[in-house]
């Protein structure tokens, strides 16, 4: 019960850093295809402003994820940073690279440099959801087996890779929605029709790339498909796809209202499927939630802690959301 | 991973955790006060370096006395409690770590009456004529308040369970212990000082007072990082003491040593771009206010 319950809060964790930090990676994405330094320059503004109060904090799931799966579940933490340590170190230095070239940036005064500190910045936000995605790919599908997996073809194959792209398009679909709410609230409608026209493109992309994965998943992982499509994870995997089509529809007829919660609801709903299918597996083929569980007092020290973390963490998130949504947070000489 | 505790192993598995005892084990209650204490005279030490500086090139105003009167304060007052402690955690690692403690001190043999060495470089089984200070029976002394006391030395376990480099782990200690009496003394200077006269200390010798503060920052950093790097260095071959070898705990993982070289190169970019930042940032400062913002992204500068 204890193991399960880690686990639990270890899926909600992911769900968090993906609908939050997911959207940051997004925005960087976004800067990433915003053009000339003259053209991309508001869309550019408007991902700055969105980001800046929040994308240092939201990388705090990142670091709760971690510490659960390694002190929660030692020997599979072992098995997946050893097998795939290749995709996980480029996300670090990505994740490492890109708050230092968002952070530099604003501080470098030549153009060239501001381009350059932009561009790693971007640059890294398209490579570390990708490989993150990647190395969740091949959880998946089972290639992560003790120590023993291949460094390379465990990431380097069709339906890892797919996974990537997968996260890659969700990344900037969830970046385009909050992107065009803010817009709108800042009185901004040109840019608000054109993040909603991105959040369109990307969410056909992101559609598009997850039916293909679903079709790879159908050989590559059986046990997951059939359970995400037949099974009990299946009604999660319908409210995700009504929640995303839902969220396109509104975005079309250029409403905002509840588009974040509906594009959030949409990505929750699907990773609580994915964990629901590979229950009670923690790494496919064999590896089961129970058996790589950390003897039960390590487990009950983790949640105190986790206890303590929604107590602390909790409302000082709340109240930075709440300061960065009504604009209280942006440097008075910038806006 | 100094005294481990709070757990059951049996055939090279963990089967039960007690994590209060994993957490508050035996070296808690000295490393835990050690490295806060140490963090206060770091803090105070880099705070006031700026303000002794300003007080060196003779800007003796409020702002720079108050900016530097302060957070020196704090690491002088920190000063005497981490030398207390610090001898403490020592004679608690000569129990719980006897051979770290051995390389600490250059105590070859276990044997009663082991001198102090001050400095010395450790090579071919003794300490190089000249380059250190031997005060005899001072190591006994410190370590059970007697010269007859025993102390063990790195003979007690076979050569492939001692720590590398005796000469780095001794002369890092010196250094944190040298660099700490240093605060101690320069702490009491100012503490004379200001009891007598509600100043900070002048005279011929007040330069000299005000470099040493000046200092301190970076020495406080200093003494820290070759703290740890005695507790460190000198628990090898162990990564938790006597459980777990760095060789057993390593990963099998290939690729160990690009990943390491690509962390250190980008590491190193980093830091230099750092400190480039900060000089822009200082630059602009002094320029005046009207520079001080940025254009948000990709406007050409002004």
């Amino acid at each position: 019960v204890i193991a399960d319950t880690v686990a639990a809060v270890l899926v909600l964790v992911a769900i968090a850093y993906a609908a939050l930090a997911g959207a940051d990676f997004g925005g960087g994405i976004w800067d990433l295809l915003a053009g000339s330094t003259t053209r991309g320059r508001a869309p550019r503004e408007r991902i700055d402003h969105s980001i800046t109060p929040v994308w240092e904090s939201n990388h705090v799931w990142l670091i709760i994820a971690l510490v659960l799966l390694w002190t929660g579940f030692p020997g599979a933490f072992a098995a997946i940073f050893t097998t795939l340590f290749v995709p996980l170190s480029v996300a670090a230095l990505g994740i490492v690279l890109r708050g230092a070239g968002f952070a530099f940036r604003s501080q470098v005064q030549t153009l060239r440099w501001q381009r350059f500190s932009g561009a790693v910045f971007a640059l890294s936000s398209l490579l570390t959801p990708f490989f993150l995605g990647t190395a969740i790919g091949a959880i998946v599908t089972g290639r992560v087996r003790g120590a023993a997996g291949d460094p390379v073809s465990s990431w380097v194959n069709p339906s890892s890779l797919l996974t990537g792209a997968l996260f890659v398009a969700t990344s900037a679909y969830l970046a385009a929605v909050y992107l065009a709410t803010d817009s709108e609230r800042a009185g901004e409608p040109g840019l608000r029709r054109y993040f909603t026209r991105r959040a369109l493109a990307a969410a056909v992309l992101a559609g598009l790339l997850a039916a293909i994965t679903m079709a790879v998943l159908h050989t590559a992982a059986a046990r997951v498909f059939s359970i995400l499509t037949g099974g009990r994870a299946l009604p999660l995997v319908v409210l995700s796809v009504l929640a995303g089509v839902a969220a396109a529809v509104l975005l079309a007829l250029d409403k905002t209202r509840l588009t974040r919660l509906l594009a959030a609801l949409a990505v929750t709903a699907v990773i609580w499927g994915w964990a629901l299918a590979q229950y009670p597996l923690l790494l496919p083929p064999r590896l089961t939630v129970h058996d790589a569980a950390a003897p039960a007092g390590a487990g009950v020290a983790e949640l105190v802690v986790v206890g303590i973390i929604v107590v602390l963490v909790g409302p000082s998130f709340v109240l930075l959301y709440s300061l960065a949504q009504r604009g209280t947070l942006s440097e008075p000489d910038v806006r | 991973m100094n005294d481990p505790s709070g757990f059951t192993l049996s055939g090279g598995r963990i089967t039960s955790v007690d994590p209060v005892t994993v957490m508050f084990n035996g070296a808690t209650w000295y490393e835990t006060p050690h490295m806060i204490l140490a963090a206060y005279m770091v803090a105070g030490g880099l705070a006031a370096t700026p303000y002794a500086v300003g007080l060196l090139r003779g800007h003796r105003d409020r702002y720079n006395r108050l900016g530097f009167l302060l957070p020196f304060t704090v690491a002088a007052i920190a000063t005497p409690f981490q030398i207390a402690v610090g001898d403490t955690a020592a004679r608690a690692v000569a129990s719980q770590q006897p051979v770290k403690f051995a390389s600490m001190e250059y105590v070859p043999v276990t044997s009663r009456g082991v001198p102090e060495w001050i400095g010395g470089i450790w090579y071919h089984g003794h300490v190089v004529p000249g380059t250190g200070l031997s005060l005899p029976d001072v190591d006994s002394l410190l370590v059970g308040f007697s010269p007859h006391t025993k102390v063990i030395g790195w003979d007690s376990v076979p050569a492939s369970l001692r720590p590398p480099f005796p000469t780095f782990i001794h002369l890092s200690f010196d250094v944190m212990v040298g660099i700490g009496t240093l605060m101690l003394l320069w702490g009491l200077w100012l503490a004379v000082w200001w009891w007598r006269r509600r100043d900070l200390p002048g005279g011929r010798l007040g330069t000299v007072f005000l470099a040493g503060g000046a200092l301190s920052g970076i020495a406080a950093v200093v003494a820290m990082e070759a703290g740890w790097m005695v507790t460190e260095v000198g628990r090898r071959p162990w990564t938790v003491y006597g459980v777990l070898l760095t060789t057993q705990a390593a990963t099998k993982a290939s690729g160990v040593v690009g990943t390491l070289v690509v962390t250190v190169v980008i590491y190193g970019l980093l830091t230099v771009a750092t400190f480039g930042i900060l000089f822009l940032m200082q630059r602009r400062w002094r320029a005046g206010p009207g520079q001080a913002d940025v254009p948000v992204p990709y406007e050409a500068a002004r």
